[in-house]
């Protein structure tokens, strides 16, 4: 009786039910399976990931660890009372030199050696006075090239005779407009005296906000500067995070060659610690930037 | 006495060589700019230094120029740029310098500053 009551569409029903049932077995079997692929694609990179960082971490754990026992061993040449052989002395400054520029302010080394060298009578000590230099100047090229590829830098030549000539008012050089990751400012520097015994000159940096700009206070400093001076280590932190710094690229009785670099204090050395307030400045700046970054396409 | 002699003649020849031997080369390098931009290679920059003159040097694709100059001192660069020169005071040393330029229009006059 029932049989005679069923349609087409009944008989369809009874031949698809069965397909669907299996329809929905196979989609559950290919979600679970791509699902678990997806997981495990995502496990094995945050795998890799971790792998990479505890790998980077203990490197760099041997390696400052191995930083650490060479540079105890170095300095304690220098600290030591006795007096050692000068050669021993510039080679470990040199040693330090190229190892621990980034984080270390060598130039009381630079100094003690320089004086070193002015008193001995050692027949090579024009040698040690040389490379001396140019470990010096290398480091600095090696602090400038990196820095200028990040800041903003201008050169200025100081005539000395008419440094001579003006006395203490002392001279001023043509300031420059510098502009580094969106802020700008006026910087000017003031050449105040010379120690040609020395290679050093005392000067002036100055830097004012730019017209329209009020994030910066107008900042003064006066310092040494001198071919020791590098450039990461010694600089003058501004307030709204930058970092100027003054170095001496090439002096003679006659003229000297200043190099004004302007920099994130982010790319200053190892030692020099951001303020809180930089930190969250610089935050801040990135923020308003990616958020100004994700409404471009809308428009 | 004519050992003397000898020494005498020694010591005036060393002190005539010293006196005629060049000073120490000095180089002069950097890259010069039409405001911000690059001149290319369509500036030349020559020196002079003391009495001394420098034949014109070309620069290279990016703006690029490097001089080497004999003598240590001031001298003079003078850029040549589109029909027009600008010339400004630079010092050469025994280590190499860079003197990056700006060209700047002043007055209808071509002005070069140093950056």
């Amino acid at each position: 009786m029932a049989d005679k009551t069923r349609d087409a569409w009944d008989k369809l029903a009874v031949l698809l039910a069965p397909v669907g049932g299996l329809l929905t077995a196979i989609s559950v079997a290919y979600v679970g399976v791509e699902g678990s692929k997806v997981i495990d694609r995502r496990q094995a990179a945050e795998t890799n990931a971790r792998l990479y960082s505890e790998l980077m971490s203990r490197r760099e754990e041997s390696e400052s660890s191995l930083r650490k026992d060479m540079f105890v061993s170095i300095i304690s040449s220098f600290l030591q009372p006795q007096a050692g052989d000068l050669d021993t002395k510039v080679l470990n400054l040199e040693l330090l030199a190229f190892n621990f520029h980034e984080s270390l302010n060598l130039k009381p080394l630079f100094l003690d050696l320089q004086r070193r060298l002015a008193t001995t009578r050692d027949p090579h000590r024009e040698d040690y006075r040389v490379r001396l230099n140019r470990v010096a100047r290398e480091i600095t090229a090696r602090q400038l090239f990196a820095l200028e590829g990040r800041g903003a830098s201008f050169r200025r030549s100081v005539d000395l005779e008419e440094l001579d000539k003006v006395g203490r008012t002392g001279l001023p050089l043509d300031s420059e407009h510098i502009e580094v990751e969106g802020q700008s400012c006026e910087t000017g520097l003031r050449v105040l005296e010379v120690d040609r015994a020395q290679q050093q000159l005392r000067v002036r940096l100055e830097v004012r906000s730019s017209e329209g700009n009020r994030d910066l206070s107008d900042a003064r400093a006066t310092f040494d500067v001198g071919f020791f001076d590098f450039p990461m280590i010694d600089n003058t932190r501004l307030a709204n995070g930058l970092r100027c710094a003054v170095t001496l690229a090439a002096f003679s009785p006659d003229s000297a060659d200043l190099v004004i670099t302007c920099f994130p204090g982010e790319y200053a050395s190892l030692k020099d610690r951001m303020f809180y307030d930089e930190v969250i400045q610089k935050l801040q700046r990135t923020a308003a930037e990616e958020s100004a970054q994700d409404a471009a396409p809308r428009k | 006495m004519r050992d003397r002699n000898v020494t005498a003649v020694f010591a005036l020849a060393a002190l005539v060589a010293a006196a005629t031997v060049p000073a120490l080369a000095g180089e002069v390098y950097g890259k010069i700019a039409d405001g911000s931009a690059s001149v290319g290679e369509a500036a030349t920059v020559a020196a002079k230094c003391g009495a001394k003159a420098y034949p014109p040097a070309k620069t290279d694709k990016a703006g690029s120029y490097h001089l080497a100059l004999a003598e240590s001192g001031k001298c003079t660069l003078t850029v040549s740029y589109k029909g027009q020169s600008a010339s400004i005071e630079v010092a050469s040393y025994d280590d190499p310098v860079q003197v990056d330029i700006v060209l700047e229009a002043k007055d209808g006059k071509l002005a070069a500053r140093r950056r």
